[in-house]
């Protein structure tokens, strides 16, 4: 099917190319046809690429690349090669258990009401640190990191219901679905991206496909 | 060359600008292109050209 960026590239073309029309013949403004054409040229036209534009924009934003494009993520994307099972992000990355080109934004957004403007709001933070403010000599989330996400995915998923660990203590499940016993906090599912550490680990290398 | 047509021009400049910003800012997915185009003016003049020919037709000049 057709690319959703090539149909916004084109669509952005033919809105130049009329706004050109009518920069260079503002003559034509003064008939009917003109002030119609002007209309969609200046109006309609604009609107629905900047529109488009923006939607494209906010959807790129939460690719993997983008989240690693900045100097300071970058062992944060190396945390997600670690050849360790240990590693809670690298085991769901490199196992498919969250979309490899989305991986940042899946498990570092709020599965909640207003989830996603509240990331947005965070990320348009985080472009403005990286090129005006000063940036964290170590990077900390702005909230302990709630079970809740891991939830959205979990909850139902067999080997998290059944798993013997999960079911050894009968408290121990009840308590995790009231967000009252952390998966990542409570010393059971600890290592996460460890950047720090990351010189002393072997990497795994994905296969070229 | 009449008022009307005058601002009808200055709009479509704004927004001709706008639109090769967005148009070169979808070239790169990387935060420096969406940066550019939120803050460092894709947006702001395709909104300014906007409000400009809004306006325009709003209020005619009565030259």
């Amino acid at each position: 099917m057709f690319d959703e960026k090539l149909i916004l590239i084109g669509f952005i073309l033919i809105s130049v190319v009329l706004v050109a029309y009518v920069i260079v013949r503002p003559g034509v403004t003064m008939a009917r046809g003109g002030k119609m054409l002007a209309f969609v040229a200046l109006l309609v036209f604009p609107v629905m690429a900047g529109s488009l534009g923006t939607v494209e924009h906010l959807r790129r934003s939460t690719s993997t690349e983008f989240c690693l494009s900045c100097h300071i993520m970058e062992d944060y994307g190396k945390s997600l090669h670690v050849d360790d099972r240990e590693y809670i992000p690298a085991l769901h990355y490199q196992n498919n258990l969250v979309p490899r080109d989305h991986a940042c934004y899946t498990c570092h957004t709020d599965y909640a009401m207003f989830g996603d403007a509240r990331s947005k709001a965070r990320g348009l933070r985080h472009v403005y640190v990286n090129y005006f403010g000063t940036k964290p000599e170590t990077i900390k989330l702005y909230t302990p990191f709630s079970t809740r996400e891991c939830l959205h995915c979990h909850l139902g998923m067999r080997a998290f219901e059944e798993g013997a660990t999960h079911t050894q203590d009968p408290t121990t499940l009840p308590k995790i679905k009231a967000n009252q016993l952390a998966c990542t906090s409570s010393g059971c599912h600890s290592t996460i991206h460890n950047v720090k550490g990351l010189k002393d680990v072997k990497l795994w290398e994905a296969p070229v496909k | 060359m009449n008022a009307i047509q005058k601002r009808v021009r200055i709009a479509g400049g704004l927004i001709l600008i706008g639109l090769l910003i967005e148009l070169t800012s979808l070239l790169d997915p990387r935060p420096t292109p969406f940066a550019f185009f939120f803050f460092a003016g894709g947006a702001f003049l395709m909104l300014l050209g906007l409000m400009f020919y809004l306006v325009s037709i709003v209020f005619p000049s009565e030259e």
